[in-house]
């Protein structure tokens, strides 16, 4: 198994492994809801990071292609959480 | 004699055309998202008590089933890189067998709201609920057919051919992927 | 007709784009008080009000927008020409198409301003009739664009699978841009069914993004066309130049 595919399973073991820590763990009524809710928002925000640079090849691109992305996601997670807090 | 690691090209997979498609279409759906935390910062007990009615598993596992799909795209496209073009056909359908069963699982947690008397004018976060899905799931059925398309073309295929049209495709189901990742968390889990 | 005349026209019907743009931010979004659009879920009476209100404005908007959207057919009607070079043979299918949608376009624009002018001529009427029509021009854009989509996406297509050119008409990236502008409009058919919040007609998604995406498309495709025709031109000279050329040197 080349070097390139480890990677893209390991990538996606993580994204899988932080989906159903989301979904099953963070959600449970024992963990505080703003502290679910946070953690929550910066694991989407980090797993759309590893699927723009794993998954679509961002990794490797050209730098004003990264920061277009890069820009996206620290926007969007800013605006929600700023938001949810306010 | 210095043999120092080549430094990998930077390049942008696929056509430019289809990332401005693809950063236009996000920002898009991060808009709609603001929307929606806006209104729900408006009426937060309406908003949670709405959620409550909401199935966490169906959302759960669908995250997992577009993770998934997206990974097999992603191994398709390094098969035809590898100079392996005929593992991708296999990696295509499977992809496309993830994202029926996407759309499966859709039609049966919908139906199952209907049948409660949940629809999209029973509230303004049902509203929500199943507009931002509904239009992510009009992009899943438009991916689909992307990926039957991929699918079909890969068995043809030449060993060493252009990859631009696999990636542009590969790059809007990842999109596709991506945007349920937000839409999940933020519909489902936000509490 | 001699060759400056036609390039007169071709030019003339290409900056009727930007003019229609122009003219319709002025009369119908300015002047028409649609900016921003009434809210669908007012009291009938605030409807009937903000014709009273605003009564010459939105009378003088409307009555010369209807006129100014026209404008969209000769531009319609250059980039039918064009793509057909593109297409070359007996079916330029999607220059056809291209055609159909841009008509249509200017009808369905029309008859949405129609209803309002009719709102406006007799502002004493029951709020509730006033507030009818006033929802039914809005419904008419925003329910019936599925012909600006194709007309758009057709334009698109063509000019992606242009591989003669040395310089295709459009850049990849403002083809992409063009079929997502067209596709924007498919979620403002929800203003049909809800009359508060984005989906709304005076929303984010049914209002904010899809109209000025048509009219920013609208500039950013004339502007493309207006340097393709200057390039045309310019090949076309060079290339009668050439044949001069030859043509003296064999016979000198």
């Amino acid at each position: 198994m080349s070097s390139a595919v480890k990677s893209i399973l390991a990538v996606w073991l993580l994204l899988m492994l932080s989906t159903a820590a989301s979904t099953w763990g963070l959600s449970r009524p024992a963990v505080a809801p703003t502290v679910s809710t946070l953690a929550v928002m910066v694991i989407a925000a980090i797993k759309v990071g590893l699927v723009m640079a794993y998954f679509m090849g961002l990794r490797c691109a050209p730098l004003p292609w990264r920061l277009a992305g890069a820009i996206w996601v620290a926007a969007a997670a800013a605006a929600v959480m700023i938001i949810y807090l306010a | 004699m210095n043999l120092a690691a080549a430094r990998p090209e930077l390049r942008l997979p696929g056509v430019g055309g289809i990332w401005v498609f693809v950063f236009a279409d996000m920002t898009m759906f991060a808009l709609m998202f603001v929307c929606f935390m806006l209104d729900r910062h408006a009426s937060p007990a309406l908003f949670e008590e709405s959620r409550q009615a909401l199935n966490r598993d169906f959302g759960g596992v669908n995250t997992l089933i577009l993770l998934t799909s997206s990974m097999l795209v992603v191994l398709a496209i390094e098969a035809m890189k590898r100079g392996r073009p005929r593992l991708a056909p296999g990696f295509f359908a499977l992809a496309l067998a993830c994202g029926c069963a996407f759309m499966v699982s859709k039609a049966f947690e919908y139906t199952g709201k209907f049948q409660a008397g949940i629809t999209m004018l029973t509230n303004d976060f049902f509203m929500y609920y199943f507009i931002l899905t509904g239009i992510h799931l009009v992009h899943v059925i438009a991916g689909n057919v992307v990926l039957a398309v991929l699918w079909r073309k890969s068995r043809s295929a030449p060993a060493g051919g252009s990859l631009s049209l696999y990636e542009s495709g590969a790059t809007y189901w990842h999109m596709v992927d991506l945007l349920w990742v937000c839409l999940f968390p933020l519909l489902y889990l936000v509490r | 007709m001699d060759e400056k005349t036609q390039i007169l026209y071709q030019k003339i019907s290409i900056y009727c784009g930007p003019i229609f743009v122009t003219t319709f931010v002025i009369f119908w979004a300015w002047l028409g008080h649609n900016l921003p659009p009434p809210h669908p879920d007012w009291p009938a009476q605030a409807f009937a009000d903000r014709y009273v209100n605003h009564l010459a404005a939105i009378r003088v908007g409307f009555l010369v927008a209807l006129i100014t959207i026209c404008l969209y057919l000769p531009w319609t009607g250059y980039v039918t020409a064009r793509m057909k070079l593109i297409e070359r043979g007996q079916f330029p299918v999607l220059s056809y198409l291209q055609l159909l949608g841009g008509g249509l376009t200017v009808m369905v624009v029309s008859i949405s301003m129609w209803c309002w002018v009719v709102a406006a001529q007799r502002p004493e009427r029951l709020p509730e009739i006033t507030q009818m029509l006033t929802d039914a021009g809005w419904l008419m854009n925003d329910t019936v664009y599925m012909c600006t989509t194709l007309q758009m996406v057709a334009m698109a297509l063509c000019v992606m699978a242009d591989k003669k050119s040395k310089t295709p008409l459009m850049p990849g990236w403002a083809c992409y841009l063009t079929i997502f502008c067209g596709c924007t409009f498919f979620p403002a058919s929800l203003t049909a069914v809800l009359r508060n919040g984005p989906f709304a007609y005076d929303g984010l998604v049914g209002f904010w993004i899809p109209y000025p995406a048509w009219l920013v498309w609208e500039f950013v495709a004339s502007y493309f066309l207006i340097v393709d025709l200057h390039r045309r031109v310019r090949e076309e000279r060079d290339v009668v130049e050439q044949v001069t050329a030859a043509v003296a040197q064999a016979a000198g």
